[in-house]
């Protein structure tokens, strides 16, 4: 039952056919899970906090970069270096201190995001990379559980519920994608730019298609697929068929699907990063020296001895002693890093070397081998 | 032999130059995108989905005067 307080606070929503008293009570019993916390992940949250629903999962491995700041709109500059996870909960708590919460903050993958997904009501896909997107859509197919699908790509954007029965139909992302692409045929994961508002325009839809989703509405946008440009504001439609491709490819058991490769496309670029695991050995090698670039603010620690702070605000190329034969670089994530050591290799006397995935990979190394 | 108009989306609006296109003398719908692999090689390096008239296809299917086909790649960011 909505207490007298919730009733006024939901009023204007309540007072909707299409929502009401029962709708409002829907939402509120309703648990929903945002894998992504990030562009679309953020105003997911927020709407989808002030429209009542009570409980929420929130899945995202990665930390609040500098760089997030103009999209990612929970998150402030004193948030930089933390995780994405806590302070949204902590910035949802703010807006209802009556929810529940519950937080994932390491990465999800085919052997955990069954057990993640199963208490909830509906998955929100918030992710930003096609590994993470395959497997989330092959979780859901497998756990028959509804799927709001959101992505973007400059100015432009897609959104759709998947696994949803509509006029006898359900589908989902391996019918209008059967194989995940392989690295010749996604754009580069380094970053093609994108507008927030791109992210909030489309993770505002994704909320409504959840909320119409958890109200019971017929009009929820199941089987077709929605593109909006925010440039010109032209949209396209398109209905999704049953892709008899999409069942050679999707693992229909939880067997195959635990044992199904989703592989990773934010393949190393090798001329100008490395891997963690290439330097093995090699952390108290007198012939490499670290350089950690990130702002003296950031956390977590680098877990490194022998580290030189230069944050990239001061750092000067000429600064960087040449005696070394490779230096590596090394920022939160890897992005910046990899601009830098892009930007400056060919001038540079000493070999510059990008660390992939930065202090986030190098702290999960670190803690999985207890070094 | 129809006329037809083509929307690209995503990364196929930078490899053809535009969001829109109109091709003549088109009879199928395999054979739209064979003219345009041949004008835009750089399509063949993507996947992308196909629909006409906002409904997605498989195989092959013969186009009419003013049929609307839009190529549709995955898109990833978030």
């Amino acid at each position: 039952m909505l207490t007298e307080n919730q009733k006024q606070q939901y009023h204007r929503q309540i007072l909707l056919p299409e929502i009401g008293i029962d709708g409002q009570q829907k939402l509120l019993n309703a648990s929903v899970l945002i894998i992504g916390l990030g562009g679309l992940g953020c105003p997911v949250a927020q709407y989808l906090v002030a429209a009542g629903i009570g409980k929420f999962g929130l899945a995202d491995f990665d930390v609040i970069d500098f760089t997030n700041l103009h999209r990612q709109i929970f998150y402030k500059n004193d948030d930089v270096g933390k995780q994405k996870v806590a302070v949204a909960k902590t910035r949802m708590l703010q807006m209802n201190p009556n929810l529940i919460i519950e937080t994932f903050s390491e990465k999800l993958d085919n052997q955990n995001i069954l057990q993640v997904i199963e208490p909830y009501d509906i998955v929100l896909d918030c992710t930003d990379n096609f590994s993470t997107r395959y497997c989330v859509n092959d979780a859901c197919f497998l756990m028959n559980k509804p799927l709001v699908f959101g992505a973007v790509s400059q100015f432009v954007g897609q959104v759709t519920v998947f696994n949803v029965e509509k006029d006898g139909k359900k589908t989902n992302y391996r019918d209008l994608f059967p194989k995940q692409p392989s690295e010749s045929e996604v754009e580069n994961c380094s970053e093609l730019g994108v507008l927030g508002l791109t992210c909030s325009v489309i993770g505002s839809f994704q909320a409504l298609e959840a909320i119409k989703y958890i109200v019971g509405s017929d009009n929820i946008f199941a089987n077709k697929i929605l593109t909006y440009n925010v440039l010109n504001h032209r949209s396209y439609c398109m209905d999704i068929q049953k892709n008899p491709d999409a069942a050679l490819n999707q693992p229909n058991n939880q067997k195959d699907f635990l044992q199904h490769t989703y592989q990773s496309h934010c393949n190393l670029n090798e001329k100008y990063e490395i891997k963690i695991e290439q330097l093995i050995n090699q952390f108290d090698s007198e012939k490499i020296q670290w350089i950690d670039i990130r702002e003296l603010t950031e956390i977590p620690a680098n877990p490194l001895q022998n580290i030189k702070k230069m944050p990239l605000s001061s750092l000067k190329i000429e600064d960087i002693n040449p005696t070394f034969e490779q230096t590596i670089i090394i920022c939160q994530s890897g992005k910046r890093s990899f601009n830098f050591v892009k930007t400056h290799q060919s001038s540079s006397k000493t070999k510059l070397i990008s660390l992939f995935g930065g202090i986030n990979l190098l702290q999960s190394y670190f803690d999985a081998n207890k070094r | 032999m129809a006329t037809v108009k083509v929307l690209f989306f995503g990364k196929l609006t930078d490899i053809a130059g535009n969001e829109q296109l109109t091709i003549e003398g088109i009879d199928y719908s395999n054979q739209l995108i064979e003219n345009l692999e041949f004008k835009f090689p750089k399509i063949k390096n993507n996947i992308y989905s196909i629909a006409v008239n906002n409904k997605m296809i498989f195989n092959s299917i013969k186009l009419e005067n003013g049929d609307v086909i839009a190529l549709m790649p995955p898109f990833s960011g978030g």
